[in-house]
């Protein structure tokens, strides 16, 4: 150790410094005293360095100080090393320490560097001198400012205790109240501002807000910065008053609270009522005026217009534009032009003028009768200031007065210038008035009205006047009546009076009367019926009855003369009393006649015929009447007058004369064979016969009285060839006069038809009538005899004409001799009219025909042969046969065949038909042997014809098949009878066909059946698709869906599957030609009809149609059906909707049943989270209880804290009744209702600690609410109750999400946590609860003691 | 404002006004009560039906009645409020943990003179008791002057 030393301390071989001096005392004095002094002054200096350091904490570049001072030091230990080695030569020490302070040194040396810049830098002490006057000036400044802080704080805290408006400061989160001034206190009149605080606003309302209002509210606020509405308070004292509240958000260090303004609106509420009271009553004022029917203006008091309404308009035809500014005198006519001032003094007085009527002028220039209501305008002082008036069109009142007026004189003047005097009497008898004609008639002066009849007129007439008057009165009927009354001239006159009622107006009923002097009118009546009497005597003893009768009925007589009874023996009245009695006495055989040929009296207006009569003494009279008759006015036929005579006489010698013409109708009649006839033709072309004799019943089975009714008869014998002739022969005779003689055929009543000759003469009346006297006779033998002869002749002749052949005689030439035609056919086409046959034939066969002519006369044969040619334009066959007929002629016999000749080109045609055919036809004989087969046979068996024909058909069939099927049938056909049916037949060709077969039995010419014609048809084909439509319908009808067919013209169902109609509960076919709206639902909404056609419209649009649709069954319960409908192409419908339908009604059903179920489950989720509340709260009013019962603060504090940790948990249950979908709960409300009760519930208010809550929208299940709320209100609670001694501070709420990760921030700016504060070790409840829920949710905590404490919970998003 | 304090008769609130509480629950009721007694109201009793209520809300006369709104018995809280308004004209404040809608529309179209909902908190029932007795005193008043009572829906 020494040795390793001593290099350092090297003292053996060094020898020390004082061997320098010479150990020279004064040098080494010297050299120790001034090393000694440097050094204590080196080792000062730090120490002096180390106090100014010390003291000037605000001296810059400390470093640089220490390091000068480690470098004085060193520097001085160098010199007290010099000091030691005077002695001692340890240089190497010193040599280190040197090397030490050279280090140091240097160091500073560069320190000193680049600082110097910083230090220049350095306020001089000059500038600080000024900096430091400049800073005291700033504190003064300072104090100066906070005073005026302190001023203009009080000064707000005035305005804001002053305010005329009552002022809330409330919490924006918990919308508690937070301060007021002092307005508000005694607005709402408090006791003292604590009683407005710490309570809701909407408190103090008349209504208060619900939940869902306030939340609006706030988000109003939250969006617009401001809100504000009118609503009724009540105060503390219970006083009501209108506010208008404002609520604005401000914020107050970073704190956010609402500003709410409450003004206090009373006055204005009720100044508006009043305005709006008064200006309705204004707007009704004008509603009035301008509604009015009067017209209403307003004018100056100088005459101008100043207000018109639109009834003026009307009146006055003016609008108010046109008028206002005018002067009213344009509505004064000039001659009223003077009324103008007069009304305006009126006004200007202040009088008013009523109903003030005078006359206007419209705009048109008409003149209107108008009633005015004029009334001066007043000002507020009474001055008056204008004019009103109310005009009102009068015209047609005045109209009606004038005409009222004038009518009322028209009539008098009426009355008093009618000749019948008219007055009027009450029911007592009083006169009411009198006509002018009235006086001159009586002579009674007009100082009778007012006096009663009973003065005027004797008793006796005055009664009688009276009695008619009464009998008006009672009746209310007018009577006319005949009165005896004074005349002028003294005698008594008679007069006809007319009484009527008259209605009073006063409800009264008078008489009212018109009469007329008739005195000479009856005098002349009088004279009249002296002469009538005078003529009744004439009459009555005439030899002439007159009489008149009904124009209807039996012609009753309805007056009849005397002298009837001399004439018939009868009295008048046995005539007038029985209106059949002249009918009844006609002689039975003249009745009808009589009867009949009357009424042409209503055509001619008269009338006469004789008829025989019963006479009284009982024999029948002839008389004879002439009757004429009598028609109203109208024309319509009254009665009929007449007179009768007896013409019994006359008659006899009638008689007489009849007798003498009965003899010669005998000679008439007695003819033989014939009879006489005479005969007449009218000018009118129509014939009739006038005699006829007996004979006629002999020759022509006719009666002569038939013929003579009815002359058609006779022509009607006549056979209908002959008649023509006879009409002829007699026009001819009529028109020359000429003797008529013709001869005619009559056919009989039994069949035979006679031969007559009818002969006569013609002579012509002066009337125009051709009269013929004549006789017919039968000639008929005559006839007979004739026609034999004829007949026999025409037999041959038709024999020859029987023969259908044209019969000619030719010449070897050509030439025709002779023809006989066929009779049946059209003679015209077959009668040669030429005269050679080159003029019928063409070319090539007449050269032909010429040939054979040749050939027969040159051999002698008959020559047969055809033609075709065209006659009339038609082809036709002929058969000629050619016989030689003498040397030079023969006969040409030409047959027509084309009919046969078409039945073989038909049969040639079946022939073709048959073999072309795709059907098999074959002709088997009774022996089964193919007699005819056609080609589609041999092709489906691969045959020749000649390996078929004649063989059986057995040898082609199997022996079976043969056996069983065909020979059966066959046999049957074989007995007459036509089978059909259907088989398959297997081919050696074609494989197994589907056939369809036919037997007929085949007829020979004896119609007995000597074959069977067999025709085979292949239907497989069509086998094959009824196969498949049977399989489809057997599908359509079994699948499990509803389907039908409805016809789109008409919505006819035209098929429903059994399905379609189980569904809808109707019988099997029930629904098919039923309309398809009876399975379609109606409601209110669409009838049935409506559904069904807009089910057509859609799918008609979209080709098919998928839809859900309502319908019924038939008993009338309603299914839902699920439905596909398309169109379809139906071959026998046209286009039909085919719809498959599914009941889908249980489905509905389920999935309602679901819904409801749904809901019912909500409901009760809801129940259950409620009633978990419920639960809670009464935990919580448990511990409540208890807590007061306890006297140790420590148990309340603790009870307080489960309260809370309830409440955390009851409160999720309570947001989570309240939320959408009972699951999940609005996390950032829940945050903010537990703080504000847990600041509650620490007694803690808002102005002391505040809350920031950042809280992200975020909802949470109640899995993770439950322990976060927990989580929370623990650390909120900790934080509330320790963190702060000061009572100040702010306590932070963060909830932050992302996408996978949220983190739950709780922070104060507390006093932080105890020292010795472990989270690891902790043990209390609250960090237990804490860490274990936070393990339980799977997340993290961290804390951070760092300026308070924050605690961060990261968790993973559930 | 000033007008509406002179056409109102003076009237002062009792020093220690009478309360009768309905609620069907009784830890609920009893917290209730006690609460109300530690901030000075006197309790006269507890009822757990609406028609006990009307019976003994007849009987008693209360300043004010703290009803809940789902009671026992046929009749519910809404009901038996506007009995005892309608016929005895006394306020009534429901008491409910019912927030929903419905409830609370129905509840307000009988006599809204308030509502509180649970949990109780002391200074909401100060305010709401004092509101709801003068309000009703108020209603009285008008009633008097034959004016029809209230029936228009808040704000």
């Amino acid at each position: 150790m020494l040795n390793l030393m001593n290099p350092l301390l090297g003292s053996s071989l060094f020898i020390p410094h004082g061997h320098c001096y010479l150990w020279n005392p004064e040098l080494v004095g010297l050299h120790i005293f001034s090393d000694a002094l440097i050094a204590l002054a080196y080792y000062s200096i730090p120490l002096t360095l180390f106090y100014f350091v010390h003291h000037r904490s605000d001296l810059p570049f400390t470093r640089i100080f220490l390091l000068f001072s480690v470098f004085i030091v060193a520097c001085g230990t160098t010199h007290l090393m010099e000091i030691w080695t005077l002695w001692y030569p340890t240089y190497w020490l010193l040599g280190g320490v040197k090397l030490l302070t050279a280090a140091v040194s240097v160091v500073t040396a560069l320190q000193l560097v680049s600082i110097v810049p910083k230090a220049l830098a350095l306020p001089s002490s000059s500038t600080l001198e000024a900096a430091y006057w400049a800073l005291k000036q700033e504190v003064a400044e300072r104090e100066r400012i906070t005073q005026e802080l302190i001023c203009s704080r009080d000064l707000r805290e005035a305005i804001f205790n002053e305010s005329a408006d009552a002022l809330f400061l409330v919490d924006a989160q918990t919308l508690l109240t937070l301060d007021c001034n002092r307005r508000a206190v005694e607005l709402f009149e408090a006791d003292d501002p604590s009683q407005l605080l710490g309570i809701e606003g909407h408190m103090l309302q008349r209504y208060q807000f619900s939940p869902d209002e306030i939340s609006q509210i706030v988000a109003e606020i939250r969006s617009q910065g401001f809100w504000s509405r009118e609503i009724e308070y009540i105060t503390c004292r219970g006083n009501c008053f209108w506010g208008n509240i404002a609520v604005k958000p401000i914020t107050v260090a970073e704190r956010q609270i609402n500003l709410v303004r409450v003004t206090d609106i009373s006055d204005r509420k009720r100044s508006e009522a009043n305005r709006q009271q008064a200006e309705l009553a204004m707007t009704r004022l004008a509603a009035i005026v301008e509604s009015s029917g009067d017209a209403i203006i307003g004018k100056s008091l100088d005459g101008v217009i100043t207000s018109w309404n639109a009834s003026a308009e009307r009146l006055f035809g003016y609008r108010a534009e046109e008028v206002i500014g005018q002067p009213i005198a344009l509505l004064i006519p000039p001659d009223c032009a003077d009324e103008l001032p007069q009304i305006l003094e009126q006004m200007k007085r202040g009088e008013t003028i009523e109903r003030y009527e005078t006359v206007r002028v419209r705009k048109e220039g008409q003149r209107i009768d108008v009633s005015a209501t004029l009334s001066p305008i007043k000002d507020a002082a009474g001055q008056v200031i204008g004019v009103s008036k109310i005009a009102r069109d009068i015209s047609q009142r005045k109209q009606a007065e004038m005409a009222l007026r004038e009518s009322e004189t028209r009539f008098q003047t009426f009355m008093d210038n009618s000749p019948a005097a008219s007055w009027i009497a009450d029911a007592e008898g009083k006169i009411l008035y009198l006509s002018q004609t009235y006086f001159r008639m009586f002579q009674i002066s007009d100082l009778a009205v007012g006096q009663s009849i009973f003065d005027l007129f004797e008793r006796d007439i005055a009664e009688e006047f009276y009695r008619n008057n009464q009998q008006v009165l009672e009746t209310k009927q007018s009577i006319a009546a005949i009165e005896v009354a004074p005349r002028p001239d003294g005698t008594l006159g008679k007069f006809l009076v007319y009484k009527f009622p008259i209605g009073e107006q006063s409800g009264q009923v008078v008489v009212g009367a018109v009469a007329v002097d008739i005195t000479e009118q009856e005098q002349v009546k009088e004279q009249l019926r002296s002469l009538n009497e005078r003529l009744q005597y004439l009459l009555t003893h005439a030899p002439v009855a007159i009489f008149s009768c009904k124009a209807e009925g039996d012609y009753g007589a309805t007056s009849m003369s005397e002298n009837i009874r001399t004439i018939l023996g009868y009295a008048p009245q046995d005539f007038w009393a029985d209106a059949s009695f002249w009918a009844n006495h006609i002689h039975p055989d003249d009745r009808d006649r009589v009867l009949t040929n009357l009424p042409h009296i209503f055509v001619t207006g008269h009338h006469a015929h004789e008829y025989r009569f019963l006479h009284a003494d009982g024999r029948y009279r002839w008389v004879y009447n002439q009757l004429q008759l009598m028609r109203d006015e109208a024309g319509h036929p009254v009665e009929m007058i007449g007179y009768l005579v007896d013409i019994s006489d006359r008659k006899q010698a009638e008689q007489a004369l009849l007798e003498r013409e009965a003899f010669l109708r005998a000679i008439g009649d007695n003819i033989p064979n014939g009879y006489l006839y005479q005969l007449i033709r009218e000018p009118q072309g129509h014939y009739r016969y006038t005699y006829v004799s007996a004979g006629l019943e002999r020759v022509s089975g006719l009666k002569p009285e038939a013929v003579l009714a009815d002359a058609s008869l006779m022509f009607n014998l006549v056979v209908p060839e002959d008649l023509p002739a006879l009409l002829q022969a007699a026009e001819v005779s009529a028109q020359n006069l000429s003797v008529f003689n013709v001869q005619v055929r009559e056919q009989l009543a039994n069949g035979e038809i006679h031969w007559l000759q009818l002969c006569s003469k013609p002579r012509q009346l002066a009337n125009g009538q051709v009269i013929w006297d004549g006789i017919r006779l039968d000639i008929n033998d005559l006839k007979q005899t004739e026609e034999s002869l004829r007949l026999s002749e025409a037999r041959n002749l038709a024999m020859l004409s029987a023969i259908p052949d044209l019969l000619l005689r030719v010449r070897r030439d050509g030439s025709c001799l002779d023809f006989i035609a066929p009779a049946h056919s059209q003679a015209s086409s077959y009668i040669p009219i030429h005269t050679h046959i080159s003029e019928v034939l063409p070319p090539h066969l007449l050269q032909h025909q010429m040939e054979r002519i040749d050939q027969a006369l040159a051999t002698g044969k008959l020559q047969i042969w055809e033609h075709q040619l065209i006659k009339n334009g038609e082809l036709q066959d002929e058969e000629i046969r050619l016989i030689p007929c003498g040397a030079d002629e023969v006969l040409l016999i030409v047959r027509d065949i084309s009919d046969r000749k078409r039945t073989e080109e038909t049969l040639r045609r079946y022939e073709r038909i048959v073999s072309a055919t795709t059907d098999a036809i074959l002709l088997l004989d009774r022996n089964y042997k193919y007699q005819v087969v056609n080609q589609a046979y041999l092709n489906w068996y691969g045959k020749q014809q000649d390996e078929v024909i004649g063989h059986s058909i057995s040898t082609l069939l199997p022996e079976a098949l043969f056996e069983k099927e065909i020979k059966p049938r066959l046999d049957l056909c074989l007995a007459g009878q036509a089978i059909q049916y259907e088989m398959w037949v297997n081919y050696p060709t074609l494989g197994p066909q589907f056939l369809s077969i036919t037997y007929d039995p085949y007829f020979d010419a004896q119609q007995t059946p000597a074959g069977v014609v067999v025709s085979l048809r292949n239907i497989t084909r069509l086998k094959q698709a009824e196969m498949e439509l049977e399989l489809q319908a057997i599908i359509v009808s079994n699948i499990a869906e509803g389907v039908c067919m409805v016809r789109i013209d008409d919505g006819i169902i035209v098929y429903a599957n059994p399905k379609f109609e189980r569904m809808f509960g109707y019988e099997p076919g029930e629904l098919k030609d039923r309309h398809v709206s009876i399975i379609n639902y109606a409601d209110e909404q669409a009838s049935a009809a409506e559904i069904h056609n807009e089910i057509e419209a859609t799918v008609t649009q979209q080709g098919e149609a998928t839809y859900e649709v309502h319908n019924v069954k038939k008993d009338g319960t309603p299914i839902w059906c699920r439905a596909t409908t398309s169109i379809f192409q139906h071959s026998e419908h046209g286009a039909v909707l085919v719809a498959v339908q599914q009941d889908i009604t249980e489905q509905k059903r389920a999935a309602e049943q679901i819904k409801v179920s749904l809901r019912e489950k909500e409901v009760l989720l809801k129940e259950i989270h409620h009633r978990v509340k419920n639960n809670l709260g009464i935990v919580d009013g448990l511990l409540q209880m208890q807590s007061r019962r306890s006297s140790y603060p420590e148990v309340v504090a603790t009870l307080r804290e489960s309260q809370n940790r309830i409440a955390s948990i009851a409160l999720v249950h309570e947001k989570l009744y309240g939320s959408e979908d009972l699951a999940n709960i609005d996390f950032a409300q829940y945050i903010a209702d537990l703080t504000a009760h847990l600041f509650d519930s620490y007694n803690t208010h808002a102005n002391q600690i505040k809350l920031t809550t950042q809280i992200e929208p975020i909802s949470l299940d109640i899995d993770t609410a439950v322990p976060c709320g927990l989580i929370i209100n623990e650390l909120v609670s900790n934080a509330l109750k320790y963190a702060f001694n000061a009572q100040i501070g702010e306590i932070q709420v963060i909830f932050q999400q992302s996408s996978d990760h949220m983190a739950l921030i709780v922070r104060d700016n507390g006093i932080g946590l105890p020292q010795d504060f472990d989270l690891k070790q902790t043990k209390t409840l609250g960090m237990t609860l804490v860490k274990g829920l936070v393990k339980q949710l799977k997340g993290t905590l961290d804390v951070n003691t760092q300026q308070g404490t924050t605690f961060t919970i990261n968790l993973n998003r559930p | 404002m000033e007008m509406n304090r002179e056409s109102l008769p003076s009237m002062t609130f009792p020093a220690k006004p009478q309360i009768l509480i309905v609620e069907d629950d009784f830890i609920i009721a009893a917290n209730l009560q006690e609460n109300l007694e530690s901030l000075g109201y006197n309790v006269i009793d507890r009822l757990d039906s609406a028609e006990a209520a009307i019976q003994q809300a007849a009987k008693l006369h209360p300043d004010v009645v703290l009803m809940d709104i789902r009671l026992q018995g046929e009749l519910d809280g809404i009901q038996a409020a506007e009995f005892i308004w309608d016929q005895l004209q006394i306020p009534l404040i429901y008491v409910t943990g019912h927030s929903d809608r419905s409830t609370m529309a129905r509840a307000r179209k009988t006599y809204p003179f308030g509502y509180i909902l649970k949990p109780v908190k002391g200074p909401e029932l100060q305010v709401a008791i004092a509101r709801a007795w003068t309000v009703a005193k108020k209603l009285k008043a008008m009633d008097e002057n034959a004016w029809t009572p209230l029936s228009s829906p808040s704000v």
